[in-house]
């Protein structure tokens, strides 16, 4: 007992970088055509699909919550995760239920801002440098489930009812991320409110440059398919989480 | 609070920046009525005709094998489609889903199938119009 209180205490997930954007960007990305893939040719229907990654998910979890301190490797995996089964989340409701995108947009701020509300009433901190015991762990992948949820929804929305096609969705996400960086950089925006926002907004880009490389030649996009798509960025993913876990990037004590 | 009205200015100065600039520059002229409105669907018309000219053979297993074909187009094209109009989308949708219905019964009702596969057909002719 004694000695837990002397050792210093990791953060059990990443500080957030140049890296860790880039990576989650392309986790999103992949997480888009890989659960376009997994719903049109897995020949399972939607909702089992979704079941059977949600539990897969859980495995992930299981194996993130054991680790006491930040590992690319079942972070990323658990991110990876997230972001298939919110999509397939999202899809099932709106296909398969007929719930109205507006809907969804809104019960899943409701559910995020709950979270945050709930997170910052039982540990009068939102930061994300202190995750070091598993219930902060558990707001934290609570409110991760919930942006890319919002963020799905959101995105079809903007997508959908006005009309855009993806590139135009992908640019105009593009833009609210640029200006919220220049707010952050440069006029002071809190940093771990605007980390929430763009972790949200982050989704939509990324969802939109997937079906931008994934969609047929003939719609606009570059042909790549879903497959090849997927699995380039999978690559991509696991040669930077490689690199993360050899340079123990990303790694920080947590401060209280 | 003050944090929270920043987010919003800095949300909502780029979201009025591209309304703008969508509304000068990419006003899209309102696509034609008809079959224009989901773009080019010959394809999709083209697995359909063959799908019913098995049908029409009476080999209805075949049938059903073919209409895979048009599921996988049509769930690719429908990306691209849904946001180009919601509500001809959806009558294509519905009339899709009514006639791969009738084909994968367990005995799929060879007159039912003629119906349904026309009405299919029909929709994505006019995919304006209600099936």
């Amino acid at each position: 007992m004694s000695h837990a209180a002397t050792l210093p205490q990791y953060n059990r997930v990443p500080q957030v970088t140049f890296d860790f954007w880039l990576i989650k960007l392309m986790a999103v990305t992949m997480g888009e055509t890989a659960a376009d893939y997994l719903g049109v040719n897995l020949g399972l229907g939607l909702t089992k699909t979704s079941l059977l990654m949600a539990g897969i998910l859980l495995v992930a979890l299981w194996f993130q919550f054991r680790q006491k301190k930040y590992v690319p490797w079942s972070y990323w995996l658990a991110v990876v995760l997230i972001s298939i089964v919110g999509t397939l989340v999202t899809d099932n409701l709106v296909d398969n239920f007929g719930v109205p995108m507006w809907t969804t947009t809104i019960i899943f701020t409701a559910l995020l801002a709950a979270t945050f509300a709930l997170w910052y009433n039982s540990e009068k901190t939102l930061s994300i440098h202190s995750i070091f015991t598993n219930r902060r762990e558990s707001f934290y992948w609570l409110a991760i489930l919930f942006t890319f949820a919002l963020g799905t929804a959101a995105g079809d929305l903007v997508a959908e009812y006005f009309g855009l096609g993806y590139m135009a969705t992908g640019v105009l996400f593009g833009m609210i991320i640029a200006s919220l960086s220049l707010g952050y950089f440069f006029i002071g925006l809190d940093a771990i409110l605007g980390f929430w926002l763009v972790y949200i907004l982050t989704r939509p880009l990324g969802a939109s440059f997937g079906d931008f490389l994934s969609q047929p030649l003939e719609y606009g996009g570059l042909g790549l398919g879903t497959i090849i798509t997927s699995v380039i960025f999978l690559g991509a993913i696991a040669a930077i989480v490689a690199y993360m876990s050899i340079t123990h990037e990303g790694e920080e004590l947590a401060t209280s | 609070m003050k944090q929270f009205l920043l987010a919003l200015m800095l949300i909502v100065a780029p979201v009025a920046a591209f309304t703008g600039f969508e509304m000068k520059f990419a006003a899209t002229p309102a696509v034609a009525a008809g079959a224009a409105s989901l773009g080019d669907l010959s394809k999709l018309k083209a697995i359909i005709a063959d799908v019913q000219a098995i049908a029409e053979k009476g080999d209805l297993v075949a049938a059903e094998k073919r209409i895979r074909d048009f599921e996988n187009d049509w769930d690719v094209a429908s990306k691209t489609m849904k946001p180009l109009n919601k509500d001809d989308w959806g009558h294509v949708d519905d009339a899709a889903d009514a006639a791969m219905k009738d084909l994968r019964q367990s005995a799929p009702d060879p007159t039912k199938v003629k119906v349904t596969l026309a009405a299919l057909l029909a929709s994505l002719e006019d995919p304006s119009k209600a099936p």
